[in-house]
């Protein structure tokens, strides 16, 4: 049991985004998105591609292909066109977007429970059954928003997963799924060695939990998102897969949207 | 995908499941579904089956699947 809070945080990343420039909005889309694309878990079948056209030696590629990729990740880019819609941003592969779909970011304010609500039910009530929809359509009431951590907090808890013997397993596939953070200890080849937070369960809640030594995927065969890390950098995980180095704003913003869903989350347990 | 979906079990080894829907193939594990077989409509989450759909309720699924695949065929609200 957890007495006190964990600090999620730790002291702040060594290094500011400026320093680390910027990338287009195609590109940060594929950083988040290959980790679970290169398992086969979602997107088009084409992982290599995606990898291949953004990890160039001068970070560009056929960014007209890449669009075309994201076409195909039909989880996340309705999701994309949504906050774009709500912004009155035209591209939803616009950086700004890209960014509060996987992170969070103010942008998500102006997308209202009315307008979510609407994009849920076109696009999942005809495909879900009666009972899987009813808790879907009870998020966006509650005050959910279509950022990345939506769907993999909420889901577990709604459909009563969180108890029993595999309560572990639900903790460990939530983990992967969602986007987390770790700040970096040591490079180790393609690894990286990253002192991680998980999620784990407090009284019954979905918290976050102590920060624990893992080791990710960062790159493969030398080529990789993250150009040079230094330990104490703080980068992003999806499905063990190392995305991006966080600047502060970045880390604050993706522990505070996570923290928003958690407590969605937790009104069901 | 990381949102919940509908799909049919195509194929079961030993990494998980090979799970269809709307003509898309999606890899997902069966850590906590480990009975589902070929055949079994479930729903995907996470990259991981989180239930198996009673047999009536993939029938109604699918039927709307299938409407949804016709051309100019609106999805039912």
């Amino acid at each position: 049991m957890l007495h006190s809070p964990p600090d999620p945080r730790g002291s702040p990343p060594r290094r500011r985004a400026a320093e680390r420039g910027t990338v287009s909005g195609p590109t940060l889309f594929a950083r988040y998105a290959f980790g679970p694309n290169r398992l086969g878990l979602c997107g088009p079948d084409d992982a290599a591609s995606l990898f291949g056209e953004t990890t160039g030696d001068d970070g560009t590629g056929d960014e007209r292909l890449v669009r075309q990729l994201a076409l195909g990740f039909e989880g996340a880019y309705p999701y994309l066109q949504l906050i774009g819609r709500a912004n009155g941003i035209a591209d939803p592969l616009d950086r700004r977007v890209v960014e509060a779909y996987w992170l969070g970011s103010p942008l998500l304010d102006l997308v209202t429970p009315g307008l979510l609500g609407e994009s849920l039910r076109v696009r999942f009530r005809p495909r879900l059954g009666e009972p899987t929809w009813r808790w879907l359509a009870s998020s966006a009431p509650a005050g959910s928003r279509p950022v990345h951590a939506f769907h993999v907090l909420d889901v577990f808890p709604k459909v009563g997963l969180m108890r029993g013997e595999q309560v572990g397993r639900v903790l460990q596939t939530m983990d992967n799924c969602r986007i987390r953070w770790g700040r970096v200890l040591e490079r180790a080849g393609d690894n990286l060695v990253v002192n991680a937070v998980p999620l784990a369960l407090d009284e019954g809640k979905l918290v976050l939990g102590e920060p624990r030594v893992e080791r990710i995927t960062g790159w493969q065969d030398g080529r990789g998102f993250l150009g040079a890390v230094e330990a104490g950098d703080v980068v992003s995980i999806h499905w063990d897969w190392a995305c991006d180095v966080l600047s502060a704003d970045q880390l604050d913003r993706l522990i505070g949207w996570t923290q928003h869903e958690l407590g969605i989350a937790n009104q069901t347990l | 995908m990381c949102i919940a979906y509908p799909g049919r079990v195509i194929a079961i080894d030993s990494a998980g499941a090979l799970v269809e829907t709307e003509g898309r193939r999606h890899r997902a594990s069966l850590l906590l579904e480990p009975g589902v077989v070929v055949g079994d409509w479930v729903v995907v989450a996470a990259g991981t089956v989180i239930e198996r759909m009673e047999p009536e309720e993939a029938a109604r699924v699918r039927a709307l699947l299938d409407a949804a695949q016709e051309p100019d065929a609106p999805l039912p609200a």
